[in-house]
């Protein structure tokens, strides 16, 4: 076994830089919390995306003709297809969930603080482009779900003064929702936002490993803060168990409930409600509080507020305190938006129920 | 497998954990387990999906070639026939050629799949020299589809032939 | 900027507050807009194996599904309300319907004597289903108005079908004297209006190999008469193939308002016969099973897949045929336990 990797090592000079990858070395503090696996948990979702998205690309048609039949044959006709794309289906729905729980940790252990700004910011992008990825992937099976609530926000985008025409034009590939929609959805899905959310997350576990882990913020973690456990196997084993336990959380939801697929588009329907994934249901209920001229404030305000305050973050609070028991203003901000979201997100569901 | 000594950390950064060390190897087994477990778990479902249904065998069905009364009966008639077939998630028209020959005045008739058994081409009936010859490789068949000379391994594809209600119907 | 933060913070705060002002009139509008819990549902259990029995212990468990029926035909009354009950098993699925019927209606274009000249006449009771052939988008959303086509003012020119010869739908046609007595329901299939001054085109019996019912005429302009009766039971509605013997007035002995039979009947072989039936009517009440492959492999037949939500309809007439048969309002979804 060593002959053969001497052998490579010598051609390919690899053995330097993976060995300082393994042996990266891992605070013990960290390797005692749990809630550090949750960046991990996010890139093994998104590899289960990657794989399960791959297989179904095998079979799927992005055309208005032939989607939704496409997705049915994978549904129904397929061996293990009903597995695949439930697969697929509930995967999406963890990555945003671990994302946001991701990001809710580092924000609550000041990670973002210097010189970690930049990383920070990566995760942000992250963060949307994740979302980029449910609103995409949404539309592809062409049913009545996932049409309506793409005209629904591709019409939120087009409501955004002055440049709302051209975003939902640009969004759409034309005025209506059609074959032109399909594909740069699809494309966008397949391959834009693959790549980028790629070369992030390099960038990102790159930073990750050059800046190292932030500093523990209780005593009992200071503590350990010295010490260290090797990212390989230590870490690793984490990494997979906790891997394995959510691909398994995953096939036992898919089992228990297919992915569902509602009946084909009909853009003549007028009784259909429209409602966007559940992800989006809190900015859908939002929007019916701003009816007419107050309209600007939940499509532009709202979100731009929203998406600046996470961008400037880093640089807004630049203080060394970083426990979140004397950070009262961070982390009451942080519990009155989780707390709306929520809220909004049962009022939702409690109308469409 | 001894695993190779960690490299000691950086001035003033700390230590390893003495503790956690000894167990390397048996955690290094431990994760080849679950990561193989993992890439099983991914790979069987995997591959078994993407075979699908490659491998069934279509079944075979009658396509109508046309009114008895309006084949030639000492000629042989190219017949492109099309008939709806589903065509994975897609109802389509499924077309082909077939080559249909009589020798007997119109009593019986004989149905050749016209792909030529070579490489797939679609072979072309030559009048003048009373056989088949497929524009590819130039493989030759008798008008009844034995092979005469060139490159084909085999005779022509005869389906079986139909007569139902004045339609001559083949099996493909 | 920290400051800044928590002032912005606050303004927002603010703002919801003044919106949630209209709160209570924002959701009275949403649960307005929302759809009842799974209505127009029906609900398929498994079972370890289906029968044409509609007093089998698994009906039990198969949850209702009450549908009120109303005229197709505009300023026709309502109709009977249908309750709709499905099972299936490995290979079949059964459905069984059970409405109310004053009369048990198995006149099918039966010949009556007046003394002097036979008239045919009488319509009997059926109730059928339509399945769309593969996923159709504006059947899904609109039920059996998809398939209606009644844009012309004349009554006469309206036909059932679909808009392009792609789009076929699965009919399971049971009729009370026609198809009942011999334990079948007809499939067919509607496609395209391909004959524009036959209105009935698109309508289209699946194909048959043998059997089948056969009309029994002697198909004279003049002088129409039966050319079968029964040799067991004159007296019957229903005549069976097999029971069968050339008319014979003499033998007859017709009285006026006597009847023959407008049709010799037998089971037909092949995809015309894929649903297998049972219906009994008792006191005013009709109880109809029918029982056909999940997958009958026919290119003319509907495939039912289980899991698989599929969208259906039905109509049931008494004694009225096509002038005033009652429909499903709504679209309704066959989903599996």
């Amino acid at each position: 076994m060593n002959r053969i990797f001497q052998w490579i090592d010598e051609r390919t000079g690899l053995s330097g830089p993976v060995r300082d990858f393994l042996n990266y070395p891992v605070p013990k503090y960290v390797h005692r919390n749990f809630l550090y696996t949750l960046g991990g948990m996010t890139l093994i979702s998104f590899l289960i995306q990657v794989v399960t998205g791959i297989l179904l690309a095998f079979y799927y048609d992005p055309s208005t003709e032939g989607a939704y039949n496409s997705v049915d044959y994978i549904s129904y006709q397929l061996p293990l297809g009903w597995l695949v794309r439930g697969l697929h289906h509930y995967g999406s729905s963890a990555m945003v969930i671990l994302v946001s729980l991701h990001m809710l940790r580092t924000y609550y252990f000041s990670a973002y603080k210097k010189p970690r700004e930049l990383n920070w910011l990566t995760g942000v992008l992250l963060f949307f482009l994740v979302l980029s990825f449910g609103f995409t992937g949404y539309l592809l099976p062409w049913d009545q779900k996932g049409y309506w609530a793409t005209k629904v926000g591709t019409e939120i985008a087009g409501s955004v003064p002055l440049i709302g025409g051209f975003l939902l034009r640009i969004m759409r590939g034309g005025a209506n929702l059609g074959q032109a929609t399909l594909t740069r959805f699809y494309a966008g899905h397949i391959l834009l936002l693959p790549a980028s959310v790629a070369v992030l997350i390099v960038a990102h576990i790159f930073q990750l490993r050059f800046h190292g882990m932030a500093p523990a913020i209780t005593e009992k973690a200071k503590a350990q803060s010295k010490t260290f456990v090797p990212f390989f196997p230590h870490w690793a084993i984490t990494d997979t168990a906790v891997g394995l336990g959510l691909l398994a959380l995953l096939v036992f939801m898919t089992w228990a409930n297919h992915a569902p697929l509602e009946f084909p588009a009909d853009p003549t329907s007028n009784s259909y409600v429209p409602r966007p994934e559940w992800y989006f249901l809190f900015y859908f209920q939002l929007l019916k509080y701003f009816p007419g001229v107050l309209e600007p404030i939940a499509t532009i305000v709202i979100p731009l507020f929203l998406f600046g305050s996470m961008v400037l973050l880093p640089f807004i609070d630049t203080g060394e305190e970083r426990r979140p028991w004397h950070k009262p203003i961070t982390t009451l901000v942080s519990i009155f938006y989780i707390i709306v979201i929520v809220v909004f997100t049962i009022l939702a569901m409690a109308a469409y129920a | 497998m001894a695993a190779p000594k960690l490299p000691p950390l950086p001035a003033g950064k700390g230590v390893w954990d003495d503790h956690a060390i000894s167990r390397r190897g048996f955690l290094e087994a431990i994760l080849g387990v679950l990561a193989a477990i993992g890439a099983l778990l991914v790979a069987v479902p995997g591959v078994r999906f993407l075979i699908g249904n490659s491998l069934e065998s279509s079944a075979t069905k009658w396509v109508e070639l046309g009114k008895v009364a309006d084949l030639p009966t000492a000629a042989v008639t190219q017949v492109n026939y099309s008939t709806r077939a589903t065509d994975a998630w897609r109802e389509v028209t499924q077309r082909g050629t077939v080559y249909v020959s009589s020798a007997d005045g119109g009593a019986t008739f004989t149905a050749l799949d016209g792909t030529c058994t070579h490489l797939g081409c679609i072979v072309q009936w030559n009048e003048g020299e009373g056989n088949f010859i497929c524009p590819c490789h130039s493989g030759r068949f008798t008008r009844a589809g034995e092979v005469i000379s060139g490159p084909p391994p085999h005779r022509m594809r005869q389906l079986a032939v139909k007569v139902q209600n004045g339609t001559l119907l083949a099996e493909i | 900027m920290k400051r800044l933060l928590l002032v912005e913070t606050l303004a927002i705060t603010l703002a919801f507050v003044v919106a949630a002002c209209g709160a209570p009139a924002a959701a009275p509008q949403g649960g307005g807009a929302a759809p009842a819990a799974k209505p127009n549902t029906l609900t398929a259990v498994k079972v370890d194996a289906t029968t044409l029995d509609a007093a089998a212990p698994y009906w039990a468990q198969a949850p209702k599904l009450d549908v009120a029926t109303v005229g197709a035909a505009p300023g026709k009354p309502d109709g009977p309300t249908v309750s709709i009950q499905a099972a299936y098993d490995g290979q079949y699925i059964v459905i069984r319907s059970e409405w109310a019927d004053a009369t048990n209606s198995l006149k099918d274009d039966t010949w009556t004597w007046d003394g002097k000249a036979f008239t045919q006449e009488g319509e009997q009771d059926f109730i059928g289903f339509i399945w769309p052939i593969g996923n159709n988008a504006t059947f899904a959303s609109k039920g059996c108005a998809a398939t209606c086509h009644n844009t012309n003012a004349d009554q006469e020119k309206w036909w059932m079908g679909s808009d392009s010869a792609d789009v076929r739908y699965d009919g399971w046609f049971w009729m009370a004297a026609r198809t009942n007595s011999v334990g079948y329901a007809d499939d067919i299939s509607w496609s395209v209006l391909s004959d524009p001054n036959d209105m009935g085109s698109p309508r289209v019996d699946d194909a048959v190999d043998s059997g089948g019912p056969v009309e029994n005429t002697n198909g004279d302009k003049n002088n129409p008469a039966p050319i079968f009766m029964s040799g067991k039971d004159l007296k019957s509605p229903i005549l069976l193939d097999a029971d069968k013997v050339a008319f014979d007035a003499a033998k007859a002995k017709l009285a006026t308002g006597d009847t023959v039979p407008g049709f010799v009947l037998s089971k037909p072989v092949g995809s015309l016969g894929d649903v297998e039936a049972s219906g009994k009517w008792e006191s005013g009440k009709w109880v109809v099973v029918q029982r056909r492959l999940l997958n009958t492999t026919h290119p003319d037949d509907g495939v039912l897949i289980p899991s698989k939500p599929t969208p259906f309809g039905f109509a049931v007439a008494d004694a009225s045929g096509n002038l005033d048969h009652k429909i499903a309002k709504d679209v309704l979804t066959l989903e599996w336990k």
